[in-house]
Order: structure tokens, then sequence, then C-alpha cells
């Protein structure tokens, strides 16, 4: 009974001193350098190109020397052998058993290779971000997700497991069936996209059932869009389920790397045991370490052998909190969750703009539907900005004091002008896992 | 926890990796516990990054 008490995956780990952590940081780093070296053809190219080999990372400050990587290369890599991951591949290929690949919705789509012990990995990543969340062996966990060749949630399945929870695969029922079934089986927790577990909530809805009185769950992690550390976002999934929302951020190709915790403190806590995480300045390429300044994330996974994942350029837009969290773990925190994408974040008529800004101001206004849509047109020289949104079902009465409100928060908020459209409820692209709300046309 | 018992743990995982590996190396041509014991140590991998990783080196 005792170990349901505990707080942390990993005591040791997670609340070691800083330096510490550092001291512990650079050791795995230059262990996974000389690995990838010793074992990857792409990466001794790429570090003797660059005129470098591991052992001139002599200090901390030497690992900014290490050249990066990005997804072109990894995807300009796949052309070579062995057939389909290249020369990147750092097992035999018979050492090989899991394929995931990335969505491929910046391109041709990465393929990722794992062995057994790099699948453990994955799991064991989530196990830290999961028991941080509050998963215990006590939760039935649902899992409302398609078990395809993305690595979306598989590995939080498998950490369910390992943390002794009761697994619910719900992958091939529909969303209604889905709702039935965790309703039926009084589901405690749930994973899935923002986007899904608010249109869950809807469908939910519809069927006669209200997710916050007539189910069980009590915690959601989401994952694969920013909305669960978007505050107005989280607001809103809480209260249609009753549930607290955490968020959690990773990629296939670099693993889980960071975690919202039980004390929600506006942030997430990357794993400094795992991961290395540098913030680097998109215009000047410094790298970041004083809280507060966004820039993008540059990441290093450990212990991932099949493919090494170092000092990858995420192009995630990411900026270090400068407070601690109440909950006592020393793993650094990120301010707010990932902002956004270094190709999502784009100057309109002058003014930069995040679209999660746009999402923080649409759904902190009640009366709005959880659905909208963000166009972005340049006619002649000028930037033209088209926000679509929908009225909640029994709120069309109120729709010009709304709109007003609307206006004036984007103004504050965004600082631009928007052309606004107010559509019927149910109008607007409804999304099913990933949600594309933003389009910006000028650069096609 | 104390240095000396994470120091204890972490021979204790040695040992472990050790005894798995003469396992596999005296398995011949048996997959089923060639198999199931290369398994084994990917677990046993985790716990040295949970522990062997941090434990004190003297």
């Amino acid at each position: 009974m005792a170990h349901q008490m505990n707080t942390y995956w990993n005591p040791i780990l997670e609340t070691m001193p800083r330096e510490r952590l550092r001291e512990l940081q650079f050791r795995k780093f230059k262990r996974i350098v000389e690995y990838a070296y010793e074992h990857s053809p792409f990466y001794r190219r790429l570090y003797g190109a660059a005129g470098m080999e591991p052992g001139d990372i002599r200090t901390f400050e030497d690992i900014v020397k290490v050249p990066k990587t990005g997804k072109g290369m990894l995807r300009q890599v796949q052309e070579n052998p062995p057939f389909p991951y290249g020369d990147i591949l750092s097992v035999p290929l018979d050492e090989v058993v899991e394929f995931r690949q990335t969505s491929g919705t910046t391109g041709v789509p990465v393929y990722q290779a794992d062995t057994w012990q790099d699948w453990e990995w994955w799991s064991e990543c989530w196990s830290y971000i999961l028991y941080a969340q509050g998963y215990r062996s006590s939760d039935r966990v649902f899992l409302p997700f398609g078990y395809n060749i993305f690595v979306a949630f598989w590995a939080g399945h498998y950490a369910v497991e390992k943390i002794g929870c009761e697994i619910v695969p719900g992958g091939v029922l529909d969303t209604e069936g889905r709702i039935l079934k965790m309703q039926e089986l009084k589901c405690t927790a749930f994973m899935a996209t923002p986007t899904y577990v608010l249109g869950m909530a809807d469908t939910a809805r519809k069927m006669g059932i209200d997710p916050a009185r007539d189910l069980n769950i009590q915690r959601i992690t989401c994952a694969g869009e920013p909305g669960a550390s978007i505050p107005a976002t989280k607001k809103r999934i809480e209260e249609a389920w009753n549930a607290k929302v955490y968020d959690h951020v990773g990629a296939t190709e670099i693993g889980a790397w960071s975690y919202e915790c039980l004390a929600q403190s506006g942030g997430l806590h990357v794993n400094d045991a795992f991961f290395l995480v540098e913030i680097e300045d998109v215009e000047t390429g410094e790298i970041i370490d004083t809280p507060g300044k966004t820039g993008k994330m540059v990441v290093t996974a450990f212990d991932r052998l099949a493919k090494p994942c170092i000092r990858f350029d995420s192009k995630d837009v990411i900026r270090w909190s400068d407070s601690a969290c109440e909950c006592g773990r020393t793993f650094r925190m990120i301010d707010g969750g990932v902002v956004g994408r270094v190709d999502d974040i784009t100057k309109v008529k002058g003014v930069l703009l995040a679209p999660t800004a746009i999402e923080e101001v649409v759904r902190s206004i009640p009366e709005i539907g959880n659905d909208y849509q963000v166009t972005v047109t340049k006619k002649g020289d000028i930037d033209a900005i088209h926000l679509e949104i929908e009225m909640m079902p029994g709120m069309e009465a109120k729709q010009e004091e709304v709109l007003g409100r609307l206006k004036d928060q984007l103004r504050v908020r965004v600082n631009l002008g928007f052309k606004i459209t107010v559509h019927p409820f149910g109008v607007v692209p409804r999304y099913e896992v990933k949600a594309k709300r933003f389009k910006d046309l000028r650069k096609h | 926890m104390d240095d000396e018992k994470i120091a204890e743990m972490d021979r204790k995982i040695e040992a472990l990796r050790e005894m798995v590996q003469e396992v596999i190396d005296s398995a011949g041509d048996i997959e089923a516990v060639r198999r199931n014991a290369k398994r084994i140590l990917a677990s046993v991998k985790m716990l040295e990054l949970n522990i062997c990783d941090i434990a004190p080196r003297t």
C-alpha cells in the first residue's frame, strides 16, 4: 500500500540536485555520441565532415559544437541502405522489432526503427509521465486511438501496463462505441489529442451522456497538440469531463521528453535524466539558458539506440520557466508547454503571430463552440486574416455581444484586426485526431 | 536513498545482467530461451538507466 503513496516514479533521479543532473547529462551525452559514431555511418560522416570526434567533447559547453540533425537529414538518409531506414541505423537490421513513422504532414514520412530495448525505453519514459500524473495500479485506463503505424499512444499503453494499471484498448471501436465502453467499464483515465477529447465530449452529449456526470474519468493525458497547455482549452476539457487534464509532449523521432505533473503549475517538466533539451535563439543560434525567452528546441535522447537522436532540431518553440514546481522535481520546466512550431509562427501584417494565441482567446469565451478555423491570405501587398467560429447551441441570441468581446480580446492578445464570420453550429470543419485549424495560404 | 544502498542495488543489477547473459550463452539453439532472456536484458537495461547510471563509482 505504501507504494501507492509515492510521488515519483524514480525519486532519486527526479529530485536529484541540478549540478548532479547536469553531470549525469554530460556523461550520457558523451556516451550516446560515442555510440553513434561507432555504430552509425550517418553520424560518422556528419561528425567527420565537421572535423569532430567524440573525444573532442570535454566539457558541457562543448556540446554546442556537435552538429545538429534535422528532419530533412533523416528523410535524405532513408535513401541509403539498409531499407527502409538508411545508414543512420545503428544496430543490425534483424535487431529491429518495431516500425513506426511520422505523419508526413511536412513532407516524406520519417521511418522510425526501434529495438526491443528501445521499446522498453519508450515505455519507461512514459512511465515517468503517467506516474507523475497520478496513474496508479487502481486505474482502469481506456486508450481510444487507432493502434497503427504512428507512435501516438503506443508507449502509453505499455507504460500503463508497467505501472500496473489495467489497460482497455479501444482501437477499432468508433467514438460512440468507445464512450459506451468507457461508461460500461467505469474507466478512470484515458489519453487522446485535445481535439479528440473535446470531440468525444460532444459525441457523448449527443448520445445523451454527460461525460462530467455520467462517466467516471478522473484524469486525461493529452498529447499531439498544444491544447492541454493552453489554459482556456484545458479549462474546457476539464469542465466537459469533470477530470484533471495533463499535457505531455513527445515526438516519433525523439521520444516522450516532457510532461505536466499533478501540481499543474503552468509548465511541463523536461525529463532531464533521459533527454538533453537545449533552447536555441531562432535568429542568432545562441543557446538560451535564461527563463522567459522563446527559442527552438534542440534535443538529444540519451538512451535510444537503433536510431540515435542527437541534437535534433525539432522546430518546437519553447521557453524555460523561472519558477520551481511545488511537486519537488528538480527536472527543469518549460513555461506553458510548446508555444508553437517555428514553421507555424509567422508574421501577419508585420505582427508575429502564434496560432496558439488565437486558440487561447477563442476557447476563453464559453459561448463560442470548440471548433474554429483561421485563414491568412494576401490581397496585393496586404495580409488578411479570417477567423471562422460557431456559437454554442442555444447561444445564438448573444452573438453580437460575444463578437464584440472576441474582437476586443483578439486586439489585446494578438494585436491584429480579424475578419470574423460566425457560422451555425456544426459548419466549421471537425477533426478526428490532430486539428489543422490554421491555414496560411500566402505560402502557396 | 543513501549512496550505499544505491551501490548495493547497482551490484545486484550487474550480477543480474551477468546471470542472464550466461543463460543466453548456454542456450545454444533453444530460441525460447535466447529470445526470452534477451527481453529480460532489455528490462535490466531500464534498471541500469534508473540506478546504475547514478551509482557511486570507486
